[in-house]
């Protein structure tokens, strides 16, 4: 390592040289970025549910909602029927649109006088005071009240059904095209646009306006800490160079790997930045300490790396632990956040050591006061460290009772956590998004899609009328729900057929009672120009699909009914039924990350105390100690569950990582203080004094490291995203905790086990 | 100079449509060449009718077919006889010249005949890839097209004359129409249709040519629709030319 620093310092023009050329090589890439906050990129391409609902597309195309729905005072004003009109026009007219589906085309099927005539719900649009009323008696008598119009007339929808292989940049640019057109058609109507493309759109244009807002954020408030720390301009920009590079290096990596950002990547910047800056301010620290007691720069530079060297390491290897940690996270952006931040800590370490002092050896020294060996200020910082740590050594019965019973305390709140996965809910209450959503519930009946398919196992099966009953009787059932709503199979499109044939007989709105009826309805059906059953039977007939709106739930209502319609499928077509149904769609795939948020939680959180405990007590040469440098962890993980319990704040994609997080981060406090109360004693302290004087110098470097971590998370308070913002007010929180934690609990164990020493001695 | 470059373009049209004018002219092979899809003339026919989804699943039928086609209009009458479910289902097209066109649709299993709306047809045959116009053989091409020869191409292994078929007004149901016809038989074996924007519609081919009465008839014809990537395919099983007794087209035969 010394040859090392000596060769940087030899030869600083290549070091930088090497560091500007592969920041320039990451820097080309970044244009190149993508982004990916679709839900169902957060599961391993072969889940189960996955394949599943993939099976479900290929049978019947997307399971996706789309939904425009038009509010206005009266939907039925001339006005207000030309503007639904024209607006689903222009929508129809978009690339990329396979179908509109309107209160004007909807398909009707009656009985007329060329026997049945199944056409849309009117040919042109009504304008007269007499086609309008009969075009209202139409649409409210047929099966579409309700579902394309409200039964008050006061809201209509639109249902887009868009091409499944407009992907990635091209759907989004679809979504930009409906939004356009969506925004030349509001007012004084309100038009409320739902679906999970365009949530996923409007997603990722929330998560590229939180990278530009809250980057430039971080930088110039960490910048404002520097300044705080180091008192130079220097300070500030060596720092900031070399996390901002390490940034540009890691995000170049992960283009270069093909990796988009996600919900959940989108926070990596400014946590790098955030955590990167410690080891630049430590050597900075030092080297001006130095540079204080007279050195001259080169020798004041050797005799910093010689000391700061090995702490900068170990204090990365832990970080980049706790990241590296999450790999065994069940969510897959989860995994490529945990390792991807977890090369940035050790990019940003490796530059510390390398490019830091290169540039510390060009630059002129920073002038700093001769040491006048300042008395230490008795500050109330320093009374409070001294207050600590007389609590740890007076009364450490006392001190052992209170955080025994705050981990009780808080333990018992963990047990109200909550989960979500609703990318919807991962935004504000007051976001459009939210509020579309909201409305299109209140009146539309649900804003995601689930669908029951029902296989018969052969050919034509769907054709068979006892088939075609047990659809009635799941949709019977799914309607049954409050949160259900607008079921549909094939058997709706059978039993108009049906009455129509009888020549609109209400008491014909029933299932024929033969396989041959049913097939020869469907044939006239076909040939009539009926069309629509692709999306509800395969084309062999062998399995039909049940569709129905579904409300957004809350994390635990949702998994209530999705294990109830599962539960209901279950018992229905057992063993014994030649028939099989399961439950697929959004709110499926919803509910599995919700289940592996818990299993991603514990196995990051074991994985990390592990790994974390393994590289602690090796570099510590001690088991006992690494177990200590844990013991404030485990007390922070478990406070901050604690609180997301009593404050109701839910276990998402992008909570589940502070524990791996804290950890990593956290540990560092723990390593510090022990580190420094070892040298207190080698250099012959008692225990109790070597304690004092850790707590008074390794103490105020804690809290400071502390305070500047916290200062960086809270920028992710201004997140477009409750999720994010609600993650950077919580690893806050951990950070204070673990901190003070280490303070307390550390000086704690560490007398306990000196006085056991000394019972033993 | 811009009267210069006219003549100069003129001139040039001159050269190029007499090097072009080979014999015979596209109008020449259009006149000679009998086009016959299996429900045009007068006969019955046993076909198999497959129709596949874009993903390729087919669903097949079985069916009987009678056609008329005199001066006094034409008839068509299908019977269904597979699959199971649908066997006895019949279908009645009448199109007298001078009245109004009729279709009716009789369900065994319901037994009642229910008359369908020719306008409600969506244009489409049965829900299969053709439109009724071209299942008939119905392509109107001396009126609503102009017709220009291209270059001479092989297609299904026999030499062919292809032609270019441009729509001439609003009226022809597509705007443009490329035909190969074996040079040796004098019969189409692909047809492609184009709409606007010279985007390729559907395409037809027509093979196992067999001749039936001194005519040859294509005994296996593909409608491939190159927008929605469905196709249908007509098998004969057997065809006959003689003449099919009045009766067969009649409501009460429908019934029977």
């Amino acid at each position: 390592m010394q040859r090392w620093f000596k060769l940087v310092l030899d030869h600083p023009w290549a070091v930088i040289a090497v560091a500007v050329l592969i920041t320039v090589i990451s820097g080309s890439l970044l244009p190149h970025i993508t982004f990916n906050a679709s839900i169902d990129a957060m599961i391993p391409e072969d889940d189960p549910v996955l394949v599943e609902l993939m099976e479900v597309v290929e049978d019947f195309g997307t399971q996706d909602l789309f939904l425009i729905a038009v509010q206005g005072e009266d939907v039925f004003s001339p006005a207000t029927l030309r503007k639904i009109h024209d607006l689903a026009a222009a929508l129809a007219a978009l690339p990329g649109v396979v179908e509109v589906q309107s209160p004007f085309n909807a398909q009707k099927v009656e009985s007329g006088f060329f026997g049945i005539e199944i056409a849309p719900m009117t040919s042109e649009l009504p304008q007269s005071p007499e086609t309008i009323a009969q075009f209202k008696a139409d649409i409210l008598g047929s099966p579409y009240a309700g579902r394309l119009v409200t039964l008050d007339g006061r809201g209509a929808a639109l249902f887009l059904e868009l091409d499944s292989l407009v992907m990635g940049p091209e759907r989004n640019e679809l979504m930009a095209q409906v939004e356009a057109i969506v925004e030349g058609y509001r007012g004084p109507e309100q038009i409320h646009v739902v679906g999970d493309a365009y949530i996923l759109y409007y997603t990722e244009q929330a998560m590229k306006e939180d990278l530009v807002k809250l980057v430039p954020f971080v930088v110039v408030i960490i910048g404002a800490v520097l300044y705080a720390t180091l008192r130079s301009v220097l300070g500030i920009i060596i720092p900031l160079v070399t996390v901002g590079m390490s940034v540009i290096w890691t995000v170049g990596l992960m283009i270069w790997r093909g990796i988009p950002v996600s919900m959940i990547s989108m926070v990596m910047p400014v946590i790098l930045v955030t955590i990167g800056i410690a080891s630049s301010i430590h050597i900075l620290n030092k080297y001006q300490e130095g540079l204080a007691r007279g050195l001259a720069k080169r020798e004041a530079l050797e005799e910093t790396f010689a000391a700061i060297t090995s702490p900068v390491a170990m204090a990365a290897l832990t970080t980049a632990a706790g990241f590296a940690s999450l790999i065994t996270a069940f969510v897959h952006p989860i995994r490529e956040f945990g390792v991807l931040t977890a090369i940035g800590v050790m990019l940003a370490m490796a530059l510390s050591l390398s490019l830091v002092p290169a540039l510390l050896i060009l630059v002129r020294e920073p002038r700093v006061r001769l040491a006048e060996d300042t008395p230490e200020k008795e500050g109330p910082l320093s009374c409070l460290l001294q207050a600590f740590v007389t609590w740890a050594v007076a009364r450490p019965k006392q001190l052992t009772a209170v955080v025994v019973v705050l981990l009780v305390v808080f333990a018992l709140g963990a047990g109200l956590i909550t989960l979500e996965s609703n990318i919807v809910n991962y935004f504000g209450a007051s976001s459009p998004v939210r509020q579309a959503t909201t409305v299109i519930e209140e009146v539309f009946g649900g804003s995601m899609q689930i669908s029951v398919v029902l296989d018969t196992g052969e050919e034509d099966g769907v054709k068979d009328p006892e088939v075609l009953q047990e659809l009635v009787a799941i949709q019977e059932y799914l309607d049954s729900w409050d949160t259900i709503n607008h079921a549909t199979s094939i058997a709706d499109v059978i039993r108009e057929l049906n009455q129509a044939l009888w020549d609109g007989d209400p008491q014909a709105y029933t299932i024929p009672d033969s396989r041959e009826a049913v097939a020869q309805q469907l044939l006239l059906f076909t040939m009539q120009g009926g069309s629509g059953i692709d999306s509800l039977v395969t084309y062999d007939y062998s399995k039909a699909l049940v569709t129905a709106q579904m409300k957004t739930l809350d994390a635990e209502q949702m998994a209530h009914v999705i294990g109830e319609v599962e539960n209901f499928l279950a018992t229905r077509y057992n063993g014994s039924s030649k028939l099989k149904a399961h439950l697929s769609g959004t709110p499926k795939v919803m509910q599995r990350l919700m289940n592996r948020y818990v299993q991603t939680q514990v196995s990051s959180l074991i994985s990390s105390s592990i790994m974390v405990g393994v590289i602690v007590s090796l570099l510590m040469r001690s088991v006992s100690l690494g177990l200590f440098s844990m013991i404030p962890l485990i007390f922070t993980v478990v406070v901050n569950f604690g609180i997301m319990g009593f404050a109701g704040l839910p276990l998402d994609a992008v909570t589940s990582m502070i524990s791996s997080v804290a950890i990593g981060i956290g540990v560092d406090y723990a390593v510090h203080y022990i580190s420094r109360y070892r040298w207190e004693l080698e250099r012959g302290q008692d225990s109790a004094v070597a304690l004092r004087l850790t707590s008074r110098s390794a103490g105020r470097a804690i809290i400071y490291n502390a305070l500047a971590l916290v200062v960086g998370f809270l920028v992710l308070v201004f997140s477009h995203f409750r999720a994010i913002a609600v993650f950077g007010l919580l690893i806050s929180a951990a950070m204070i905790v673990s901190s003070l934690a280490a303070l307390l609990v550390i000086p704690l164990l560490l007398n306990y086990s000196a006085q056991r020493q000394l019972r033993k001695g | 100079m811009k009267r210069v470059f006219l003549l100069a373009l003129t001139l040039l049209l001159a050269v190029s449509s007499t090097v072009c004018a080979q014999s015979p002219t596209g109008q020449e092979i259009l006149d000679e060449l009998s086009f016959r899809t299996i429900l045009s003339g007068s006969g019955s026919a046993e076909l198999t009718m497959i129709t596949e989804n874009a993903k390729g699943a087919q669903r097949s039928y079985s069916l009987r077919v009678y056609v008329k086609m005199d001066d006094e209009g034409d008839a068509q009458f299908l019977e269904y006889l597979a699959p199971a479910d649908v066997r006895g289902t019949k279908f009645l097209s009448l199109n007298p010249k001078d009245g109004e066109s009729q279709m009716w649709l009789y369900m065994p299993a319901l037994g009642r005949e229910r008359r369908i709306a020719a306008h409600m047809t969506g244009d489409s045959f049965m829900g299969t890839d053709f439109t009724y116009d071209e299942i008939g053989g119905n392509f109107d091409y001396e009126d609503n097209y102009a017709v220009q020869r291209l270059q001479d191409q092989a297609e299904q292994g026999v030499d062919c004359y292809v032609l270019e078929l441009t729509a001439k007004g609003s009226e022809a149901p597509y705007h443009k129409v490329r035909m190969w016809v074996w040079k040796e038989q004098m019969v189409p074996v692909k047809i492609e249709f184009y709409t606007s924007g010279d985007a390729l519609s559907k395409t037809l081919t027509l093979s196992d040519f067999k001749p039936v009465a001194g005519e040859l008839i294509p005994h296996h014809v593909i409608m491939a629709n190159n927008a929605q990537g469905t196709r249908t395919i007509l098998e004969l099983a057997a065809v006959s030319q003689e003449e099919v007794d009045a009766e067969i087209f009649t409501l009460r035969n429908l019934r029977r």
